[in-house]
């Protein structure tokens, strides 16, 4: 991402600075920022080297607590028990609920938690507070995320020794590019430059066409292919990949991801343990949140467990003499999360379809995330890809992270004597974008996993004779009708040549350039006439700020259908 | 549709390869291409006619790569070369791309 969207940092401190005057050229370090935990790592000359903090951790956990005066996250903070997150002070999950509007059922599923997620249902965001002295201070997603991240930074900067700008982050699939926006407001409050942003899978994908090119020295292009499949499920996402790597260069011929996670078999287990827990825990209180917090980290703990056991006992004092004792087994644990599963399923199916590949096809799969460790996920995935054994020469936790730090020397124009850094990705959009046509449905123009940078156009037109005004509304996502979708922005092309219906060429051309950023272009023409009726309209998406949940209806409400377009069917 | 935005050469001399080029080659030559095409990888001010250069590049692969589009693909390329390139439906779209590429670059 060389422009940001937003210019609140760049605009008033380092304008032109950026390009750096120093001998050597500036590493971008890569940072994982989990739902759960956070790793940083950076290329350190000769290898990708993960930074510890004070505390000699790899891995922190994505957190920050308000309880004094100076909040403190997860890199620094020292828990003197793991029950002080989920005192109600310490806000987590912030990738999960990141960039969501209220009627998000990611945000309901939030409500839950310790800390305080309430939603109105109107399409704005939710209200987050962190429960500080008795008092439920406000905050905000990005707030979090960007006091997590000056720690982090700190934290790097202490060790280099220099200060840090530049940061590959890895995101997930399924992310909208309004929560892309999210992200890069937090990076900016936090004084972090994104050199890009990376879906995980694609991370990893990177690493293992370096160690492929490590262990093969085939000449390039020449030798023989690799198609991996990686699997990546974290606590808040899972993602699904499939690369084709050969000399150093892997090409992503897929991507497909969902909201699903570790949460959810979280939430699904404390559901099985206690079906009345979401009413028991609605109001919030003191004790009701503590003893939550019990159930929380005791079901967590159970289903660590239940990775190398088959059965484990729990047992939880809940407060006000209730106790709650039971042995659970692996196969409860597994049935009651099944529709995870198969969403899983269904996801790698998904890919499989749109990459155009066969089983067959497969070289190696990898798993990584934290999700690897169940039993039942690498069997389902071993299964659906008839292989007897996975990918086992990369660290299932540290793999995108390291694969962010390789992006980032790359993107930094590091070069490596020995080759390791001759490396190249060649991304492809995670989502498809298009706009609002044919009624309420949503038109791809770009479709899902369309290689970038790209470009494309579609000719619509006209729905009433003299029409001379029509609505583009952007959307992004897989949904046959736009209320499925992402609203991204919205425009209005004037004056249109009065003509009847369906005589205007109304060509709305999507560019995504190498840096990610998205335009759309829209020019009138009426046939017979060599030029454009009107300027051609440039609009850099995503326009929507907040509350874009509600802006759709109320367009809807001001103009109907007055103002929409068809698309026209393609003369042969 | 590829064949309609590369009017000037063939795909075939996009990538560079014969016509006779199998499927191994014509990947072989993809990934060179973009080794040396690909934004990510030229310098700061090269990054805008590299990405165009990189689509036309992806355009002629995805084309030829697969099997179908490429047998249709020589079939309307050898019926332009007997027929001089007949312009019938497609000057309207023409224009269309003029206003979009002189926009965009």
């Amino acid at each position: 991402m060389d422009e940001p969207a937003y210019t609140v940092v760049s605009d008033s401190e380092t304008t032109g600075e950026e390009k750096s005057s120093s001998a050597f050229p500036e590493i971008a370090i890569g940072i994982d920022i989990g739902t759960s935990q956070c790793s940083i790592a950076i290329w350190n000359g000769s290898q990708v080297e993960l930074l510890k903090n004070t505390r000699n951790q790899k891995m922190m956990r994505s957190y920050v607590t308000f309880k004094d005066e100076v909040p403190s996250g997860g890199v620094s903070n020292q828990l003197s028990h793991e029950h002080e997150i989920l005192s109600g002070a310490a806000i987590f999950n912030m990738k999960r609920l990141i960039g969501r509007v209220d009627t998000d059922p990611v945000v309901h599923a939030s409500t839950c938690l310790p800390f305080l997620v309430q939603t109105l249902d109107i399409g704005v965001r939710p209200f987050i507070a962190a429960l500080v002295n008795n008092v439920w201070r406000s905050t905000t997603p990005e707030e979090v995320l960007a006091i997590f991240l000056v720690e982090l930074r700190a934290m790097a900067e202490m060790q280099l020794k220099r200060p840090i700008r530049n940061v590959v982050l890895t995101i997930p699939v399924s992310f909208s590019r309004f929560q892309l926006t999210r992200i890069q407001r937090a990076c900016a409050m936090a004084g972090l430059h994104i050199l890009r942003l990376m879906p995980e899978p694609t991370a990893v994908a990177l690493l293992y066409a370096q160690q492929q090119q490590l262990t093969v020295h085939e000449n390039m292009g020449s030798g023989s292919e690799k198609i991996a499949l990686i699997f990546n499920m974290g606590a808040g996402y899972c993602d699904v990949a499939l690369s084709a790597t050969a000399g150093g260069v892997s090409q992503i011929k897929a991507l497909a991801g969902s909201t699903i996670g570790g949460e959810d078999l979280l939430q699904n287990m404390m559901c099985h343990l206690l079906p009345d827990f979401e009413s028991r825990f609605s109001n919030h209180g003191m004790n009701e949140i503590k003893s939550l917090g019990l159930l929380r980290v005791a079901t967590q703990d159970a289903i660590h467990k239940l990775s190398t056991q088959t059965a484990v006992q729990i047992d939880v004092n809940l407060g006000n003499g209730s106790k709650l004792s039971k042995l659970v087994n692996r196969e409860e644990f597994e049935e009651v999360n099944q529709k995870i599963f198969e969403k899983c399923e269904n996801l790698i199916i998904q890919c499989l379809h749109d990459a155009k590949l066969e089983i067959d096809d497969i070289t190696d799969v990898i798993l990584v995330g934290g999700g690897s460790y169940i039993p039942k996920l690498r069997n389902l995935v071993k299964g659906i890809c008839k292989k007897e054994e996975l990918y086992n020469f990369i660290n299932p936790l540290e793999a995108a992270v390291c694969g962010a730090a390789l992006e980032g020397a790359v993107a930094s124009g590091i070069s490596d004597p020995f080759g390791n850094l001759d490396l190249l990705t060649i991304q492809v959009t995670p989502l498809g974008i298009g706009i609002r046509a044919d009624g309420n449905n949503f038109v791809p123009i770009i479709p899902r996993n369309t290689t970038m940078p790209a470009r494309k156009d579609l000719v619509f037109t006209t729905v009433r004779d003299n029409q001379i005004e029509a609505l583009v509304t952007v959307y992004e996502g897989e949904g046959v009708k736009v209320e499925e979708n992402h609203l991204l922005g919205y425009f209005k092309i004037t004056g249109i040549p009065p003509a009847p219906k369906g005589v205007p060429e109304i060509n709305v051309c999507m560019d995504i350039d190498a840096s990610n950023v998205l335009r759309v272009l829209a020019g009138v023409i009426l046939p017979g006439f060599p030029h454009p009726a009107i300027p051609v309209m440039e609009i850099r998406l995503p326009t929507v700020d907040d509350g874009h949940g509600w802006c759709a209806e109320a367009l809807h409400k001001t103009y109907g259908s007055t103002l929409d377009l068809e698309t026209v069917q393609k003369k042969i | 549709m590829a064949a309609a935005s590369a009017p000037s050469s063939s795909l075939y001399e996009v990538l560079g390869i014969s016509a006779s080029a199998d499927c191994r080659e014509i990947k072989a030559a993809y990934r060179r291409l973009a080794r040396t095409c690909h934004p990510d990888v030229v310098a700061m001010n090269r990054k805008e006619c590299s990405a165009t250069e990189f689509m036309k590049i992806h355009a002629a692969y995805s084309t030829l790569s697969d099997p179908d589009k490429r047998a249709n693909y020589d079939k309307d390329l050898c019926f332009s070369f007997n027929n001089k390139r007949s312009v019938s439906g497609f000057s309207t779209y023409k224009t269309c791309r003029n206003w979009e590429s002189d926009q965009c670059w």
